[in-house]
């Protein structure tokens, strides 16, 4: 193996693990995944072209061997028409206290929100907000154009939003009426 | 003035401050002009702020790092260069420290031991106990580790495949099949490329039975009596 690719890649090992985790759902098939991600890639560094970036490779082989895992148990996803560019419902246009309550909201319960999201979303919002990868590097890792993915980030996003806000206004309800 | 679907296009890269001059001039005319895009722009730089200062990465475990550190020293065709993987590095330790107490110089206690201590760590960390279907799980491996690998078609009361990992061993890797025997943890090791002769072994508290078929070498081990083991192990072989 090229002197320092082992290095190299093993320094992305957080980032995978908490993607697979996002993925996953739960620790041990995202550990799995995340080894498996390292054996193939170890396997196939050859296929690397140094100079390129070496964690949006890993990532491209942690996203395809996810994907091949569920296929075979059979649990696809439900298709989403994430090319369709959503025309937003009528808001309040004043709504600057539920932006704050958004803002407001505790880590874990976030944590929670972004998890109950659709794989599609939550993957996309995940890869660009805390992994903060280009759009272009993350249509190239999920094989999808990128105007599909800044439409995902888009729409993942918003429903963030309203699960958050909606969360917190029924909690301030019962609050208020305790 | 372009419509809002027109415009919406580019409000993700807009609040991502990846839109260019001209295109941030004309979402800022749009905004100016639309409260409820203003809107729909400001939840989501509310979202995007949220996540971003909220949500980090989790640390992976230690174990973890050991497993795909030793994923390194695989070479092209998945035989161990240096066996460096935790469970293993910590079966050698006491393996090696059994032959030099003990006088064990027979290998079958010494495979034995090494997938036993495997044994515990996969099922320690994959706590998954959900059936799997034995062909597509062959299937996958195949396609994931470019190996053909035979599962066994036994019909034991309460047994159930719940997943087939890549393992390693003193003799290369091996496929390792876990099964839930009524609950309890069950893994089958399949060592292509290898014959032993049978035996049995009694190793950390788990009961072994190691026999070759055509020119592959299979390990049985659980912590079953030894009895109920080899009857395991016999219709294991026989659906082979």
């Amino acid at each position: 193996m090229r002197p320092g690719f082992e290095t190299d890649a093993l320094s992305h090992l957080d980032s995978l693990y908490g993607t697979a985790l996002r993925l996953a759902r739960n620790e041990a098939d995202a550990q799995d995944l995340v080894q498996d991600t390292y054996v193939k890639a170890f396997k196939s560094w050859k296929q690397f072209t140094p100079g390129t970036n070496l964690k949006a490779w890993m990532f491209t082989i942690l996203h395809n061997t996810f994907r091949n895992r569920r296929r075979d148990s059979g649990r696809d996803p439900v298709e989403v028409d994430s090319d369709r560019v959503d025309v937003a419902a009528p808001v309040d246009p004043r709504a600057t206290p539920e932006e704050q309550l958004m803002r407001d909201a505790m880590g874990p319960e976030l944590q929670d929100a972004l998890d109950a999201l659709p794989e599609a979303f939550r993957e996309a919002v995940w890869l660009r907000d805390v992994e903060e990868f280009p759009y272009a590097e993350i249509a190239e890792m999920l094989g999808i154009p990128v105007g599909t993915v800044m439409s995902r980030i888009s729409r993942g996003r918003r429903m963030l939003y309203d699960r958050m806000v909606g969360k917190n206004v029924e909690s301030a309800a019962r609050k208020a009426s305790s | 003035m372009p419509s809002c679907r027109e415009v919406d296009p580019l409000f993700t890269p807009y609040v991502d401050g990846e839109a260019t001059a001209a295109e941030r001039e004309i979402v800022d005319a749009h905004l100016r002009a639309c409260p409820k895009c203003r809107h729909q722009t400001a939840l989501q730089a509310a979202a995007r702020e949220s996540v971003r200062t909220k949500l980090c990465r989790p640390c992976a475990p230690e174990h973890l790092r050991a497993r795909c550190r030793a994923a390194a020293h695989t070479g092209s065709f998945g035989i161990p260069r240096t066996l460096v993987s935790l469970s293993i590095a910590a079966a050698l330790a006491l393996v090696v420290g059994g032959v030099v107490l003990y006088g064990l110089s027979g290998l079958p206690t010494v495979l034995a031991a090494q997938l036993t201590l495997d044994h515990v760590t996969c099922f320690a960390v994959h706590a998954s106990s959900a059936a799997v279907d034995p062909r597509k799980s062959e299937a996958r491996y195949a396609r994931e580790y470019g190996q053909v690998v035979r599962l066994p078609r036994a019909t034991v009361a309460g047994l159930q495949l719940v997943g087939v990992r890549r393992c390693y061993c003193g003799e290369g890797a091996a496929a390792h099949a876990m099964y839930r025997l009524h609950g309890r943890a069950v893994s089958l090791y399949i060592i292509p490329d290898a014959s032993r002769a049978r035996a049995s072994a009694d190793v950390f508290g788990h009961d072994a039975v190691i026999w070759s078929n055509a020119d592959t070498t299979y390990v049985l081990i659980s912590r079953e009596p030894e009895t109920a083991l080899q009857e395991l192990a016999s219709a294991m072989n026989g659906s082979m």
